[in-house]
């Protein structure tokens, strides 16, 4: 192919002036198609992107009456797209959105507004969305839209599906769906279906000390993401009275650090415990001493939740779990937390704190098999069972003999 | 960004041309006869409704043009669709007067035009084998004094991976 270009400055006649040309072969290379791959990115713990997600994901550009980009993503077989567009006018009520989703000749088609609203204009085969994020940020005058919704069995690597997105501009006064449409259409191909993996590590809060929502972090290659939404869980465990309570943070694998408020930078990768302010490189193996407690913490109030606990109990596991815990326990490298830990009585909730030494006794005698009477938790129904066969059976012998005894004495009378 | 030139003459030479010689070279049997080295390969990328926007272009492999002002070349694919941006410096912004033409040969087929970057005079040369263009975008940027043009056709069956063209 060729091509000229000659300009003609400032006074020439038309192909006038310097000449500038190009020639060469052309050769198509590579796919056949241009179809977006739909990559696999980490999300949340609920399986949700978030914005380290979608930081990895290229957006693509739409232009037209509004500019914007879209981003595509996949979370196991959880499908999720990403619309961020610029107007100027924003009224989340009035400006329309209508998308279709095509899998094979299943659809999920909603049209609506920002403002919460999204009901069917069409198929919905995929049902209600696993992730609905909307709104409008007045700052940068732009709206952000997230979705996501679970393919399930019809995800299938290196399939195509296409998508279709219109948005309507209503501008300051128009009515809903009114305005200027810019659209977006592409067939996707979908990528792999791998699962989000998730680190864990524990801090010490304040007793009175609310939990972020969000954090600082920084991931694999060294950007800064502020804030970021990670979860963190809040527990009734203290590794020291005087330390206030443990957090538990869940993080996406690719986060390598979680900044505190207090700049304390905390190193994933390892489950690492920080015990306070001056603990400035963590314990991984205290970290899995706690990792342990939380377990038995949400084994507690399983037992707690599902059935009445005997009174003097302030384990209330069941003998299995015990068994299960109590061999953990005993691989664990650091058992030093245990001396000095404590939680909430959930047998009798608001009696104040129990230590986890006591708890881990009665958890070794569960485990042990050899007091399961004493400890015996409602929901333990055939050791019930047994002891009240057993009382009985005791009982008619009594009966049975004393009629025998009385019998012969009359039969000596 | 990988840039990759492929040129006729150089910028001097070019400078030196009589103004036959350079007429001679916007001549397409010319330019065509000249065509060597490794093919320029076009690559998907993506775009919207099937054409291409800002993003299509990012990460496109460049390709410089001989001559006293400076331009470049990106060739990308939407499916079987083909696809050309020309960005080129000039100072002097006439657009009805700057002469463009390009010619695209596939086997026995040609897809031409020549006229102005104006947008509202590009004719075919001597024909569109492959029908009207389906993008034809044309600007400039005053500030960095730089046209940009914008065209494409849709290849149907002929598209093949591998065919040099």
């Amino acid at each position: 192919m060729s091509v000229g270009f000659q300009d003609s400055g400032a006074e020439g006649e038309w192909g006038s002036g310097n000449a500038n040309s190009f020639a060469s072969d052309l050769v198509l290379a590579g796919e056949e198609t241009s179809a977006i791959d739909v990559i696999n990115v980490k999300g949340d713990v609920e399986g949700r992107t978030n914005l380290i997600s979608w930081s990895n994901v290229a957006p693509h550009m739409i232009t037209g009456a509004n500019n914007g980009t879209i981003q595509f993503a996949l979370i196991g077989t959880n499908f999720f797209f990403r619309l961020q567009m610029v107007d100027s006018t924003g009224v989340i009520d009035t400006d329309k959105v209508d998308f279709k989703i095509k899998v094979g000749d299943k659809s999920q088609c909603q049209f609506g507004n920002f403002d919460n609203w999204l009901p069917a204009n069409g198929p919905k085969d995929y049902g209600e969305a696993v992730q609905t994020e909307m709104g409008y940020d007045a700052a940068s005058s732009t709206y952000a839209l997230v979705l996501g919704y679970g393919l399930k069995t019809d995800w299938v690597e290196g399939s195509l599906i296409n998508f279709s997105i219109d948005y309507y501009d209503a501008g300051a006064i128009g009515g809903w769906g009114s305005g200027p449409v810019t659209s977006f259409s592409a067939d996707l191909k979908l990528g792999s279906n791998v699962a989000s993996d998730h680190g864990e590590l524990y801090y010490v809060i304040d007793e009175n000390d609310e939990i972020p929502a969000t954090y600082r972090v920084v991931v694999e290659g060294g950007q800064v993401y502020l804030p970021t939404p990670v979860e963190s869980i809040t527990t009734d465990l203290r590794v020291d009275s005087s330390k206030g309570r443990v957090v538990k943070v869940v993080y996406p694998t690719d986060v390598t650090e979680i900044v505190l408020d207090n700049n304390a930078v905390l190193t994933t990768g390892a489950g690492k415990a920080y015990l306070g302010s001056e603990d400035k490189e963590g314990s991984a193996a205290k970290g899995a001493a706690i990792k342990f407690m939380m377990d038995v913490e949400e084994a507690r109030k399983a037992v707690k939740a599902s059935d009445t606990v005997q009174a003097g109990s302030i384990c209330g596991i069941d003998q299995k779990t015990a068994r299960t815990l109590y061999d953990r326990y005993a691989a664990l490298e650091d058992k030093s937390l245990f001396a000095t830990s404590v939680t909430k009585t959930y047998v009798d909730a608001g009696e104040g704190d129990v230590a986890y030494a006591a708890i881990m006794e009665q958890l070794g005698l569960i485990a042990g098999a050899t007091v399961q009477g004493v400890f015996h938790l409602g929901n333990n129904r055939s050791n019930s069972i047994f002891m009240f066969t057993t009382i009985g059976v005791f009982a008619v012998a009594i009966i049975a003999a004393s009629a025998c005894v009385i019998l012969r004495k009359k039969k000596e009378n | 960004m990988k840039k990759k030139t492929l040129s006729l003459f150089g910028v001097g030479a070019v400078m030196a041309m009589s103004a036959a010689a350079m007429a001679r070279l916007l001549n397409h049997d010319a330019i065509e006869s000249k065509a060597a080295g490794t093919p320029y390969e076009v690559k998907q990328v993506v775009g919207v409704n099937g054409i291409t926007n800002d993003g299509s272009w990012e990460g496109v492999e460049e390709a410089a043009m001989t001559g006293v002002n400076e331009g470049k070349l990106q060739f990308p694919s939407i499916d079987t669709r083909v696809f050309m941006k020309l960005t080129i410096h000039d100072d002097t912004h006439r657009a009805d007067k700057e002469r463009l033409e390009y010619t695209f040969t596939v086997g026995g087929k040609v897809q031409a035009q020549i006229g102005s970057i104006r947008g509202d005079w590009l004719q075919p040369n001597p024909r569109l084998d492959y029908g009207n263009c389906v993008q034809a975008d044309f600007g400039y940027d005053e500030s960095a004094r730089m046209y940009t043009f914008v065209t494409g056709f849709e290849m149907g069956t002929d598209w093949e991976v591998g065919l040099i063209f």
